[in-house]
């Protein structure tokens, strides 16, 4: 017979309740709830993805000074997810304070002290002195992206006992259909039911938190193990066998090159699940977690010269590796390779150091062979400046993913696109930290400063890690934005090739909206950072143009008394109309693939010959005349922009229908 | 009538529809009542002085400092991981951490998943204690797929093994025999039992392979083909050193070797399961002699029987240590013919010697004082820990229809 469970929604009650010793194996009742109608709608969902969640549990773990986090799933099935941590844990009074203010979370405030949740000494740290992440309360609810119902076992070192609670969410509704508010019998919105019992140890070192979600909600395990993407490749597939679609239409559905398996049909209860297409990391079962992250950037990487010339993840990588990928860079983790500011001089690199003045010139820093960004930069920047961000004063922190440390999936590469272009990455470093004192307080917004980088390389792989991705306190809610905030001057090509990152150390907190995911631009600081940003990317471009423009001059001056086709002139002279300071492709025709790949690896837009039967087929008198108007015909679409992130094999089919139309085969 | 849009019940599946999950906390946080087999003290000596001290002298013997840091288990852990505390108790000392790695479908494909039929997740907060404590990893896991899918192709059980590494223990405790086949599937305990030693197979630190199962005359499965083939291939090529110890260990003539132990294999008693005990070790060694180039020694460390479903023993707890041979060099005039080693029959006739000296721990935990308190203890401190009524678990001692035993509490 199941015990009298009691019901109380007193936060001070349910407090003393749980910290009784008397109440062991007892469970107590409570409503899930807040005064404000907008919160009880947040703990339904506001995040569009399902990594989202895991995103916001990371962000948790972190401010409770976990060192190692842990996320295991049964990838591709997705029945149940753990998220484990190694953290100061919740103890009954902040699980009580929790459960019952939803949305007015202790962190950052006078009473997180009280609590244990907040450094003694700085308001905006965790106990261990990390900066922290988290100041609304809503963290744990973003669970309910995920499941309607899940577990929360934490406990706290010193505490002789850990708190089981299990948490059922109701979806959110607007029509008075469910009226538990009024069984809550105040004015409060309640947004689940959770029960809860204390289990006595004699362990009192134990800590940590463990949040088990063991009936995850079928749409998000949909999502979670691509579900819809793998029905239209078997469809596909289907009728092409069955000769029902041609090749050409099939192309539409690409199956992810990586990818963690696929069971078509989830076999019911008690059955066997099979898979039918078995797992492909891109790391082999021998490589260490701490690998695994890097392997997955050299799998992406690697199809830049065999099929696009800027992969893209969406294509690449299944929704559960795109999921990892997008934890790694928003996790406070380390970087795959290096942080930016610790890269060392290799003869790749340019640093320049970048100017807060709205018209101002970046100065190119002298970088020896060895020496750190973070060196240079104090040795030779204006005011010797000491870049911060990278060097983390509380230790490590560890984030695993069913084997995969996260490691941030940003690398800093030159990539040769042209061949004769620039030779050299360039990477433009800068602080900012506006004298806000003369602005009254009430529309200043708080403190601002950060830190920033721009790195310029020919190619910026994958694509999605191009544009500007914003750092508060460590971590990011938001992918890298390719428009840099809206950044208005038509520098297409060379906004393709920058990352930035923003490492805001204080402010711009109060203009993240609640998802964040996304900014408030009416914000002043929000405000501040993208004129920033945009007078530093002026410097980039304005840089860039004038490098180039002395390459572009010294190999006219090579080319003088060439002698090439009158369609290659054409060509260039469109190209030079619609693209005034950049370079004319260097168009290359192969042999094969391989030597394609090669001589994309130089800079050069290749084709192969083997796949454009116009010129494959013709007779040699031929072929020159031919390969000449491909040529120029491949300059004239990327003038226009036409071939920019088609794969290769797109590539030449754009060029083969259209050479066909000339040359009847 | 309503005039809501009539939604395919499909479509509301694929957004509504939830998993089987556990009953409410309320439930799951009342004391047990239910008890099963594993609860009774004799597992008990099973879990202490066969899983955990042989454990212990792997970890000592062959693993260094560095490595003694994490225990790679195989393991089928009931909801209340009773094997998993054990162990983490005994390897405390030496501040091991265990990352277990399993199978916990239902009730019947594990000794300890009875006594909460059907509730996959009542082992979560067990885990979390663990693992909060640093007594286990944490990537310690427990999938809801049963052993015998490992041996599917493609599987997701196969799929998720194959991703792991290799294991420093692995325990089949298993309720049934080997050769047990599910409802709904078509691969045996024994098929996966092959695909773990397959797993294994790169694997080149000693390693321990724990097996309990029914040991019943009447329930062989066509398993037992490969054990007793295993033997009779033994008698044929080595019967000169082999034959003497297996006729010692089953009590046989020399003479009569072959019609005692064909009449070993059809009869219920210490015998069968002493022939069960060598044939399946034969059976191991046969598997590791032909790997070639992955060969290992296998040894027998300890057989434990105790009865459970008659009152004649016929259950068998049986404790291999695997030892891989280190690479075998092969002549360059071997051609395409490896050089092997003759069919180990030293370790066949040691097999032999060590299955006779099988204890009857059902009769042991009766007899020998000492024994008894500590299998009762440490039964009842696991129990307690995971949330059993002490005093139900009492009369359920008391009542047992082939073990009464009355205990304090």
């Amino acid at each position: 017979m199941a015990n009298a469970v009691e019901q109380i929604d007193d936060q001070g009650k349910l407090a003393t309740w749980l910290s009784n010793p008397a109440n062991e194996g007892r469970v107590v009742r409570t409503y899930l709830k807040t005064s404000d109608r907008v919160i009880a709608r947040v703990t339904d969902g506001i995040y569009r993805q399902p990594s989202s969640a895991l995103r916001e549990l990371i962000s948790n773990a972190w401010d409770a000074d976990a060192k190692n986090v842990t996320i295991l799933t049964d990838a591709p099935r997705f029945s149940r997810i753990y998220i484990r941590d190694d953290g100061v844990g919740m103890s009954h009074d902040v699980l009580a304070r929790l459960l019952h203010n939803i949305g007015g979370s202790a962190k950052r405030h006078q009473h997180g002290r009280e609590l244990g949740v907040t450094s003694d000494w700085d308001l905006e740290k965790s106990p261990g002195g990390r900066p922290l992440i988290g100041k609304i309360g809503i963290g744990l609810f973003s669970v309910s992206q995920l499941a309607r119902r899940f577990q929360v076992i934490t406990k706290v070192a010193g505490s002789n006992h850990r708190l089981v609670a299990e948490v059922k969410l109701r979806a959110y509704s607007e029509d008075g259909d469910y009226n538990e508010e009024i069984e809550a019998g105040d004015d409060s919105y309640v947004s689940g039911i959770v029960s809860i019992t204390p289990q006595y140890t004699d362990d009192l070192d134990a800590h940590g938190t463990d949040i088990i979600l063991d009936d995850v909600k079928p749409r998000v395990r949909d999502l979670l193990r691509s579900a819809d993407r793998w029905r239209d490749v078997d469809e596909t597939e289907a009728a092409l066998d069955a000769g029902e679609i041609d090749s050409g239409a099939s192309k539409r559905v690409e199956a992810p090159i990586f990818h963690s398996g696929w069971i078509a049909m989830m076999p019911r209860q008690g059955e066997p699940a099979v898979l039918d297409r078995p797992a492909h990391f891109p790391w082999s079962n021998e490589d260490p977690p701490e690998a695994r992250m890097g392997k997955l950037m050299d799998g992406v990487e690697s199809l830049s010269s065999s099929k696009k010339e800027r992969p893209d993840l969406a294509s690449t990588l299944d929704s559960y590796l795109e999921m990892i990928w997008q934890l790694g860079l928003s996790a406070p983790v380390e970087y795959v390779d290096a942080h930016p500011f610790d890269l060392k001089q290799s003869g790749d690199l340019r640093l320049f150091w970048l100017s807060n003045e709205s018209r101002g010139r970046s100065i190119e820093l002298p970088f020896a062979s060895g020496q750190t960004v973070r060196a240079a930069v104090k040795e030779h920047s204006p005011g010797k400046i000491e870049l911060k961000e990278g060097l983390d004063p509380v230790g490590g922190f560890k984030v695993n993913i069913d084997g995969t440390e996260l490691r941030r999936p940003i690398r800093f590469k030159f990539y040769r696109t042209e061949r004769s272009g620039i030779e050299q990455a360039m990477l433009f470093v800068g602080k900012y930290a506006p004298n806000l004192a003369k602005i009254p307080a009430e529309n200043r917004g708080g403190k601002l400063s950060f830190e920033s980088y721009l790195f310029w390389t020919g190619r910026v792989i994958p694509k999605e890690n191009n544009g500007v991705l914003i750092r508060i306190r460590g971590a990011s809610g938001a992918l890298f934005d390719q428009t840099f905030f809206k950044y208005q001057v038509s520098e297409q090509t060379r906004l393709r090739q920058i990352i930035s990152e923003l490492f805001i150390q204080s402010g711009m907190d109060a203009a993240l909206n609640i998802d964040r995911e996304s900014f408030n631009y009416a914000h002043p600081h929000v405000q501040i950072m993208t004129l920033w940003l945009h007078g530093a990317i002026r410097q980039l471009t304005n840089r860039h143009k004038e490098e180039s423009a002395k390459l572009r001059n010294a190999a006219r001056r090579e080319q003088a008394g060439q002698t090439t086709s009158k369609v290659l002139d054409r060509a260039e002279l469109i190209w030079r109309q619609h693209r005034t300071n950049e370079n004319v492709p260097d168009i290359i025709i192969t042999k094969d693939e391989e030597e394609a790949g090669k001589a994309r690896e130089q800079g050069f837009i290749a084709l192969n010959r083997s796949s454009i039967p116009t010129l494959s087929s013709s007779l040699s008198a031929d072929t020159t005349v031919r390969e000449a108007q491909a040529a120029a015909l491949t300059t004239i679409l990327s003038a226009f922009g036409l071939l920019e992130d088609r794969s290769y094999e797109e590539q030449q089919q754009i060029v083969e229908a259209i050479l066909s139309v000339f040359y009847e085969q | 009538m309503s005039n809501a849009e009539v939604v395919p019940d499909d479509l509301l599946d694929a957004v509504y529809a939830e998993q089987p999950t556990a009953p409410d906390l309320a439930i799951r946080a009342e004391k047990k009542t239910k008890f099963a087999p594993w609860h009774h003290p004799v597992k008990q000596v099973v879990r202490s002085k066969q899983w955990a001290d042989l454990t212990h002298r792997l970890l000592v013997d062959s693993r260094s400092p560095d490595q003694q840091k994490t225990l790679r288990y195989f393991t089928l852990p009931g909801a209340d991981l009773l094997d998993v505390r054990v162990l983490a108790e005994a390897l405390a000392p030496l501040g091991t951490k265990i990352e277990y790695f399993g199978f916990n479908a239902a009730p019947s494909s594990s000794m300890e998943g009875g006594a909460m039929a059907g509730v996959p997740d009542a082992s979560f907060s067990a885990e979390s204690a663990l693992r909060q404590a640093g007594q286990i990893t944490n990537d310690a896991l427990v999938l809801t797929d049963r052993l015998e899918d490992i041996a599917i192709p493609g599987s997701q059980a196969a799929n998720q093994l194959s991703q792991r590494q290799h294991f420093d223990v692995i325990n089949i405790d298993g309720c049934d025999h080997l050769g047990y086949v599910p409802n709904g599937r078509q691969s045996s305990t024994f098929a996966a039992l092959e695909k773990l030693l397959g797993h294994q197979l790169l694997f080149r630190k000693p390693w321990l392979l724990f097996i309990t199962t029914r040991a019943d005359a009447k329930l062989l499965g066509p398993h037992t083909v490969k054990m007793q083939g295993a033997i009779l291939e033994n008698i044929r090529d080595h019967g000169e050193s082999f034959n003497p110890a297996l006729a010692d260990c089953i009590g046989a003539n020399i003479a009569t070797l072959q019609s005692d132990l064909n009449a070993a294999w059809s009869t219920q008693s210490d015998t069968f399961l002493k022939v069960y005990s060598v044939g399946l070790g034969k059976y191991l060694l046969h598997f590791f002699h032909g790997q070639h180039n992955l060969s290992a020694d296998v040894e027998l460390a300890s057989v434990y029987t105790y009865p459970i479903q008659q009152t004649e023993p016929d259950m068998l707890s049986l404790a291999f240590r695997i030892i891989p041979h280190p690479l075998n060099v092969q002549p360059a005039t071997a051609g395409t013919t490896s050089v092997r080693s003759p069919l180990e029959p030293e370790q066949g006739v040691k097999l032999a010697a060590r299955a006779k000296r099988m204890w009857n721990i059902g009769i042991a935990v009766n007899e020998i004082d000492d024994l008894r308190s500590s299998a009762i203890d440490g039964t009842k401190k696991l129990l307690d820990a995971a949330n059993y009524d002490l005093s139900a678990w009492q009369d359920w001692l008391a009542k047992h229809t082939t073990r009464a035993m009355q205990v304090e509490i």
